[in-house]
């Protein structure tokens, strides 16, 4: 076999890697949801539970349709990066460049160029994210409109900012709590906590009212075509005709733009926590430190 | 089959998804921004590379030219002193020519003009003579006797010689 073939192989195994897993979860979607008349606002579908000291872990079409999501980014990225060269000859590579080249800038311009090596967790969070919400154009429960897997990455982002805030040293960071008079310090615990809570529900909250409004007006839609259109002969009356077309305009917003959108402001927090956490000044300090130190240690 | 309640609080599920957004990271530094941030490294320092040699390639062609032009420079100057020197040359043999030509007229003229002035005197020397026959032979007709001539040419001569001053 030759080398190009190869090539050609693993490029539409790592394609295929990158599709399947959605369809997967559409099939399985069609097949397990339950037939179901008028208006049904529910969590994810419970395919089995594993019983779990505290409480059971529930394995929904959401922590599926986030494997899916996980598995085609990664093929994604393997797709992009795959045959790469120092001299471009192929568009995804460019592709790819541009995706990290414009991660980095949005590193450097929001964060300082001390924290690139935030830049794949940006574009994880980003990629992750709107992944999830775009799975609702595939017809999927997307897993943003749950709230556990929004919280989880609020967590995550949480421990991050206060790992970095602890950098500045744990008095400094317990007497922040107590400015600008001791009397601020519940405040301000409870702001702590809402930076994640905040964070989460509002990615959260966007994609869920999405859902929900597309199930209500899609619904709506329905009654009033059965009402408009129901003398019609035959299986003709039976077919919702308003339910074409109008849900896809709400789609664009409430799927496209608004998944996209919560994407980018979920990154954009990130960033600007974390940055704010460990200011300019006090790393500048501390590098100064550290010199003096070595220089003193070298003499 | 069971659905979930459309708000739920589930700590696993929670850790699930911080679990699934490490693992995302890692990948994604693993698989994209290592390969790409190392070809584009890879490429800097090809474009920097390049830069230089063209940078050194455009410095020694500066310095070549410059060696050439000061070469030209000396070329030319010393073209310009082999010319001048030929028109000096020149100009002293034909100076050195002319003066010899100049030299020889100058000879040649005096040389004729002593000849003619040889010439004349010759000519006046034959003359006398000539008179001085003339006139012993006049006067011996005269005095009809034998004139000497050895004797009486020196006189016959200075009586010549004194009519040619008075002239």
């Amino acid at each position: 076999m030759t080398k190009e073939k190869k090539n050609k192989l693993i490029d539409i195994a790592l394609l295929v890697m990158m599709i399947l897993p959605f369809v997967l979860c559409m099939v399985l979607k069609v097949l397990t949801t339950p037939a179901s008349e008028g208006i049904a606002i529910s969590g994810a579908l419970i395919y089995f539970e594993i019983p779990m000291p505290l409480m059971p872990l529930y394995i929904t079409e959401v922590q599926v349709t986030s494997l899916a999501v996980i598995i085609s980014i990664t093929a994604l990225c393997l797709y992009l990066t795959h045959g790469i060269k120092v001299i471009p000859d192929s568009k995804r590579q460019l592709v790819a460049e541009y995706i990290v080249e414009k991660v980095n800038f949005l590193i450097k311009d929001n964060m300082g160029s001390r924290y690139m090596a935030f830049a794949p967790f940006i574009a994880a969070i980003m990629g992750i994210s709107a992944f999830s919400s775009l799975s609702a154009l595939l017809g999927l429960f997307p897993p943003t409109s749950d709230m556990n897997i929004v919280a989880g990455w609020g967590i995550l982002v949480f421990i991050i900012i206060t790992h970095y805030k602890l950098k500045g040293g744990l008095f400094p960071y317990v007497k922040g709590f107590f400015e600008p008079i001791p009397v601020f310090a519940p405040f301000n615990i409870i702001g702590e906590i809402s930076t994640p809570v905040s964070m989460s529900f509002r990615h959260y909250g966007n994609v869920l009212s999405g859902v929900v409004i597309s199930t209500l007006v899609g619904s709506a839609l329905g009654g009033l075509s059965e009402m408009l259109l129901g003398w019609l002969p035959g299986f003709l009356g039976d077919i919702p005709f308003l339910r074409v077309g109008i849900p896809a305009v709400l789609s664009v917003y409430f799927d496209l733009f608004s998944g996209l959108m919560q994407a980018f402001i979920f990154a954009m927090l990130t960033m600007l926590y974390v940055a704010t956490g460990f200011p300019e000044e006090e790393y500048e300090k501390r590098q100064a430190k550290k010199k003096k130190k070595a220089l003193s240690a070298a003499q | 089959m069971q659905s979930l309640d459309i708000i739920s609080v589930n700590i696993w599920s929670i850790l699930i998804s911080l679990a699934n957004l490490l693992l995302l990271f890692f990948i994604m530094k693993k698989f994209l921004f290592k390969p790409v941030t190392k070809v584009m490294d890879e490429r800097q320092n090809q474009v920097t590379a390049i830069y230089a040699d063209a940078e050194n390639a455009r410095q020694a062609a500066a310095e070549m030219k410059q060696e050439y032009e000061t070469r030209m420079a000396a070329a030319r100057e010393e073209a310009d002193g082999l010319v001048r020197n030929a028109v000096q040359n020149a100009q002293r043999k034909s100076d050195a020519i002319i003066a010899d030509a100049n030299h020889q007229a100058a000879h040649l003229k005096q040389k004729a003009e002593a000849e003619i002035q040889m010439e004349k005197k010759q000519m006046l020397s034959d003359v006398k003579s000539e008179i001085s026959n003339l006139a012993v032979s006049i006067a011996s007709r005269i005095m009809e006797r034998e004139v000497n001539e050895k004797d009486h040419a020196g006189f016959v001569e200075q009586f010549i010689e004194n009519v040619g001053d008075e002239q």
